[in-house]
């Protein structure tokens, strides 16, 4: 997109967006907190009160204002540390993709020559990985876990952090500071980590966020597909796969945590379009 | 040009070769191999037969050789759970994800060319905030769970639609509206912006000086040009379409290489999960390759 464009935006885009980000305070706050909160155990059994409807629905009742599943698990106290597991695996795979994605990015950019093209070619081909199978194939190998999903997704991610870093240090490494710092006798590890990252953290606050909630829906599939968090831990993912066979009888235990997704990644992705708006115009087009 | 081919393939191959590396050495590397290929209740011979067969005592780097000889001559081992060569059970499957993701990028082209135009040629107005939403939201929800919410309304109460299997157009209906949605939110904003571009543009203005009506000037000359980059990107989206496939197979009950791979993990039907993977790599490479080959057709810019 070119510049006078960008300073065209709308705006209506420029306010604070107060609900998306209310959203995601909460949503952290909750994964946090999710262990004093939480009305019940997220894995404490009730058959006498399974399949429960929410307190809105005739025979719901305050116990479990959004039901209980088919074992009579609470659903609320589920999706609640349900927000802890999706965000957890996001912030894991974010660290593991945005910390090797920014370092091989910066090498990229500022080495240039073949260890750029050697890196660049390596992240195209991460990027034309097709992760959801691959995390099929480590299901059946070494079996479903957290970690392996924040790896699968660590995987993807690291290229797109390369490629943006390597665009941004591309652009700043040919500037008169940069130069100077050089003559001055600084070395490219100093340079890199003194003057370089400080004018990419915007671009990387900006990815961070809009990659968070990409990270939540496909570690999501993934448990729905049974090659994520396995059960019975209280993933949203795993809740919508087990509320499918009672869908027509019990609809809320696959609907509920499927709008807490909703929200959540909604949220995280206002946020991080009005982030690259405030921040970083060149990401526009991102 | 030839450089820029020669890069392509070389791209193309990587991946092809990281894929079967990385599938080959989680084969081998966890567990027993003769545990994940041979059904549990094999005898001692069998298991014998089979270590000799495929030279598992050999070094690792040996039996990937003889892997690929092998996967490339479409000899990927017999299905644990039918007994049938697991590139047959593949290649059946294959046709239906084809024809469910080409109808799935043909709903998302019918939603995202009006929305990204009308949002570019009004911007800042109701239109453009509705398709900036559109594609936020699209880019939102899981499409799985989306899946399951149009069973619940148009399948379970209103009974228009199916909810599962294959049969007429109407089976399409639903699971092509998921996949759709899912991937037109890139498609909307990546077409606004370059809309954007476009009409700001002189031969945009020249048009318009000429006295040609507004809506010839964007959906006609605007449209055409902005469409290149979104081309490009759509080659990209397919690769794309065909793996969030899996899931929204699995939810419709679509018979298709999604549902097969799917189903191969629950079974842990290892040689036909090994083989869907790999040909499902293979399609996404090719048809990125594709694009990039037709690249040069659209925008002459490119052409030697």
């Amino acid at each position: 997109m070119s510049a006078a464009t960008g300073a065209l935006a709308p705006a209506s885009r420029r306010h604070l967006p107060w609900v998306a980000l209310i959203i995601v305070a909460a949503s952290v706050l909750i994964a946090v907190t999710a262990g004093l909160i939480a009305p019940h155990d997220p894995e404490a059994i009730d058959p006498i009160n399974a399949e429960l409807p929410p307190v809105f629905l005739d025979g719901g009742a305050w116990t479990y204002p959004l039901g209980t599943d088919r074992l009579g698990r609470d659903v609320l106290s589920r999706i609640l540390f349900g927000a802890r597991l999706s965000l957890g695996v996001a912030a894991v795979a974010l660290l593991i993709g945005g910390l090797v994605g920014t370092a091989l990015g910066v090498i990229a950019g500022y080495r240039g020559g073949w260890v750029d093209a050697l890196i660049m070619r390596l992240a195209d081909t991460f990027l034309a990985f097709p992760s959801v199978l691959i995390a099929l194939v480590l299901a059946v190998t070494v079996g479903p876990s957290f970690w392996v999903v924040a790896l699968v997704l660590g995987l993807v991610l690291w290229a797109r952090f390369a490629r943006l870093v390597r665009g941004e240090v591309l652009a700043w490494k040919v500037r008169d500071f940069i130069a100077l710092a050089r003559v001055a006798g600084a070395r490219g590890p100093y340079i890199a980590i003194h003057h370089l990252l400080p004018n990419v953290v915007n671009s990387l606050v900006v990815l961070c966020t809009l990659q968070v909630g990409w990270a939540i829906v496909v570690e999501a599939s993934l448990t729905f597909l049974g090659a994520g968090i396995p059960p019975p831990a209280p993933t949203w993912g795993g809740m919508v796969a087990e509320g499918l066979d009672f869908i027509e009888t019990a609809w809320w235990i696959s609907v509920m945590p499927g709008v807490a997704i909703l929200l959540v990644v909604f949220a995280f992705n206002v946020v991080g379009d009005w982030l690259r708006d405030r921040l970083d115009p060149q990401l526009r087009a991102v | 040009m030839v450089s820029a081919i020669a890069s392509r393939l070389l791209q193309a191959f990587l991946t092809l070769l990281l894929t079967s590396v990385v599938v080959f050495v989680l084969a081998r590397t966890s567990g027993n191999p003769v545990d994940l290929v041979l059904p549990a209740e094999a005898t001692p011979a069998e298991r014998q037969a089979f270590i000799e067969r495929n030279g598992f005592d050999r070094p690792l780097p040996v039996q990937y050789a003889v892997f690929i000889t092998g996967a490339l001559q479409g000899d990927f081992g017999i299905s644990i759970r039918t007994r049938q060569p697991a590139v047959d059970l593949v290649m059946q499957r294959l046709p239906r994800t084809l024809a469910l993701a080409t109808v799935g990028l043909l709903v998302a082209l019918a939603i995202s060319v009006p929305v990204g135009v009308m949002a570019a040629a009004y911007r800042g107005s109701g239109w453009d905030r509705f398709g900036q939403s559109f594609a936020l939201l699209g880019q939102s929800v899981p499409a799985f769970w989306l899946g399951i919410i149009l069973i619940l309304v148009f399948s379970i109460h209103l009974k228009w639609l199916p909810s599962s299997g294959v049969g007429g157009w109407r089976n399409y209906v639903l699971p092509a509206i998921v996949l759709g949605w899912s991937i037109s939110a890139g498609i909307v904003r990546l077409l606004r912006s370059s809309m954007l571009d476009v009409l700001g543009t002189e031969f945009v203005k020249l048009a318009r000086a000429k006295g040609l009506s507004e809506r010839r000037v964007v959906w006609k000359h605007a449209l055409r040009n902005a469409l290149i980059p979104v081309v490009t990107f759509i080659g990209f989206m397919y690769g794309v379409i065909i793996a969030s496939a899996v899931v929204v197979e699995v939810v419709f009950g679509w018979p298709g290489l999604g549902y097969l791979a799917y189903e191969s993990t629950l079974w842990r039907d290892f040689p036909v999960l090994q083989c869907a993977v790999l040909v499902y790599t293979a399609i996404i490479v090719g048809i990125n390759l594709l694009v990039d080959a037709c690249y040069g057709l659209i925008d002459p810019r490119v052409r030697v």
